[in-house]
């Protein structure tokens, strides 16, 4: 259930194929971390490397929806189910390793680890090494969905290998309006001051009615 | 022609029947099942979630379409309070009644849906909000909405059973009264800027689904559509409530009630409309409507929402019968509306689908039971559904001869 991380991509008459590793892109401003509602994921302030913090989930799976990568994996199964994705090893780092288990083990340098800014110019210097070999000569992630802090080079499309197009905006900047409504909560205490002013004023009015109906009546006023 | 005067009690028919019997059934049932799928998890013995479908049934169900139709709460009370629409007071408390169910019985199935609920517990943390998460502005504004100011709505007709049926504990009941009317309109305030707020929210949700939510209905505007969705599916509950109430109890209606909550819900229906073609058209996707694979939803949401509020406009849609359809209708639509970002137009993933599990019906339909029975047993023991004058007298006659000593008309305030 948990995906596999390693994948293949193929055409359906097989004249064409790709591997491709499929993890969790480290979005400098992650969609995941922005639904979530206790902070149960995280993102390492040295690293920049986003994590899940079992003390703080609820199981609620919004990350997923809001993963345009589908990275976050649920535990179906079992009565404490965890949301599992990859963490770029940080706890064999913490412990001393001085990369990931998959740069580490990779013998031909398909994957790197490093500093952003030195990864990117690692792609650029490929790029511009092998003109035309890569897909339309970009880094995916340099800007997709706001920069990410893991980097792509392709042969084949990135659509093909589970890299959407995504556009340069960060998932979470789609909320921009929203937040600005909320503002210091100004708008709602506006809005919520406003309507006790009104309510106040008519219910005066409807509990002086009332009061004049049950003299004619002489039933209960109900509120 | 009869004028809603006050609210009545459904009287002279008994609350323990066989669909009480049939419904509890139905309860255990599905109550047995939650049991279960907190032992073995949802996977898909249980639920057809996957992770692509990480939401399914509990939460597009029994949350986001059942709260909208649970609108009525704030959709009548705004008009009534704020807008000082006075014909609308009468129906305040079938509006009010079934927020509260669709609102705690909503809240109890998402504690079922969520994997982790023993964490819930940091809603009561401020400290670790993430102020930036819609679901963080749901958790928190929902459970407060419904446990505060919802809540506190509902207590009347309680205080007004016990004031008529336990007369020794008529004197805190007007006391607790009285202290509620001193502050109603700081109450009322709140209980409708909440879920101003958190049905907004919902549709905030879908905002970061990003382009998998397919583009005739993913915008930055997505919050403002829910909300004002709920609005006319609020209308349309409390319509269907009070009709339902003709045909099961002969209740008798006001007209002129009903023609002002069809007004409301036209020209909500109609500005919805408006607002959600000049939404497609400024963002440049006018084309989707015609060659988007989707677009065959979007217009059947639109025909039905937008057909059956004609309908309520035009002289045919006085009639009792052809209200009660449009209503249904435009409910429907409204509820396919509500399906259509999270599940019927959100392209999760190639090759991905998402079919509930008999499990996730019965429990969700079990959950809408406990809603339906606690309804049923409500408007029958407390003065909910709207009634005339002449009614509470006839009830109150009728009252007098079965529970000799009740007393429930020729009423004089107490002093204090």
């Amino acid at each position: 259930m948990y995906g596999g991380v390693f994948k293949l991509y193929r055409t359906a008459d097989g004249s064409d194929h790709s591997y491709f590793k499929q993890q969790c892109m480290h979005c400098i401003d992650p969609g995941c971390m922005n639904a979530c509602m206790f902070g149960g994921l995280r993102k390492d302030e040295a690293t920049g490397v986003v994590w899940w913090f079992g003390g703080k989930c609820v199981g609620c799976r919004y990350c997923e929806i809001a993963c345009p990568f589908h990275i976050p994996a649920f535990q179906w199964d079992g009565f404490n189910p965890l949301i599992v994705k990859c963490e770029l090893c940080r706890d064999h780092i913490k412990k001393g390793a001085k990369q990931p288990g998959c740069s580490e083990v990779c013998p031909t340098n398909a994957v790197i680890y490093g500093r952003r800014e030195d990864l990117l110019a690692e792609a650029k210097r490929r790029i511009a090494a092998a003109p035309g070999k890569y897909f339309e000569g970009k880094v995916y992630g340099e800007h997709d969905g706001g920069g990410t802090q893991v980097l792509y080079l392709s042969r084949v499309g990135f659509d093909k290998i589970g890299l959407p197009d995504l556009g340069e905006n960060s998932i979470p900047s789609g909320l921009k309006y929203s937040h600005m409504l909320y503002k210091w909560l100004a708008l709602p205490v506006a809005l919520y001051a406003g309507m006790v002013a009104f309510a106040g004023k008519n219910f005066k009015q409807h509990t002086h009615h009332l009061v004049e109906d049950q003299k004619k009546t002489g039933l209960r006023p109900q509120l | 022609m009869t004028r809603w005067d006050r609210s009545v009690p459904v009287y002279g028919v008994p609350v323990i029947t066989r669909g009480f019997w049939a419904l509890l059934a139905l309860i255990a049932v599905g109550l047995a099942l939650t049991v279960v799928r907190e032992v073995v998890g949802l996977g898909s013995n249980i639920s057809g979630m996957s992770d692509p479908f990480a939401w399914g049934l509990w939460k597009t169900f029994n949350v986001m379409v059942l709260t909208g139709l649970g609108s009525g709460g704030f959709a009548v009370g705004i008009a009534a309070w704020v807008f000082n629409n006075k014909k609308l007071h009468s129906v305040m408390r079938v509006a009010l009644l079934t927020s509260f169910l669709a609102y705690s019985t909503g809240l109890c199935m998402l504690g079922v849906d969520v994997g982790r609920p023993w964490n819930f517990y940091w809603v009561l943390w401020p400290f670790s909000w993430n102020l930036h998460s819609p679901l963080l502005e749901i958790a928190v504004c929902m459970s407060l909405y419904a446990s505060v100011p919802l809540f506190l709505e509902n207590l009347p007709p309680l205080f007004e059973y016990i004031i008529y049926e336990f007369p020794k504990w008529r004197g805190v009941a007007e006391g607790c009264e009285k202290a509620m009317a001193k502050v109603y309109p700081f109450i009322i305030g709140l209980a409708y800027i909440l879920p101003i707020m958190h049905q907004s929210s919902l549709g905030a949700l879908m905002v970061l689904g990003g382009n998998r939510v397919n583009t005739l209905w993913q915008t930055p505007f997505l919050p403002l559509i829910y909300v004002w969705a709920a609005a006319f599916l609020g209308y349309n509950c409390v319509v269907l409530c009070v009709l339902l109430a003709k045909l099961a109890w002969k209740r008798d209606v006001d007209p002129d009630v009903l023609l002002e909550l069809n007004k409301l819900t036209v020209w909500i229906v109609y500005s919805w409309t408006a607002f959600r073609f000049l939404d497609i058209l400024f963002r440049g996707k006018i084309a989707h409507l015609f060659t988007d694979p989707y677009a065959l939803l979007f217009w059947t949401e639109t025909v039905l929402i937008l057909g059956s509020a004609y309908v309520l406009s035009t002289e045919n849609g006085k009639k009792l019968s052809t209200m009660f359809m449009a209503h249904a209708v435009c409910a429907l639509g409204g509820m396919i509306y509500r399906f259509s970002p999270t599940t019927l137009a959100f392209h999760a993933k190639d090759g991905a689908t998402y079919f509930p599990s008999a499990i996730e019906f019965i429990v969700s339909i079990s959950f809408v039971g406990i809603a339906v029975l606690a309804y049923l047993v409500a408007v029958k023991k407390l003065a909910i559904l709207p009634g005339s004058n002449a009614e509470w007298l006839k009830m109150a006659k009728y009252e007098e001869q079965v529970k000799p000593g009740i007393q429930l008309t020729g009423y004089a305030p107490v002093e204090h």
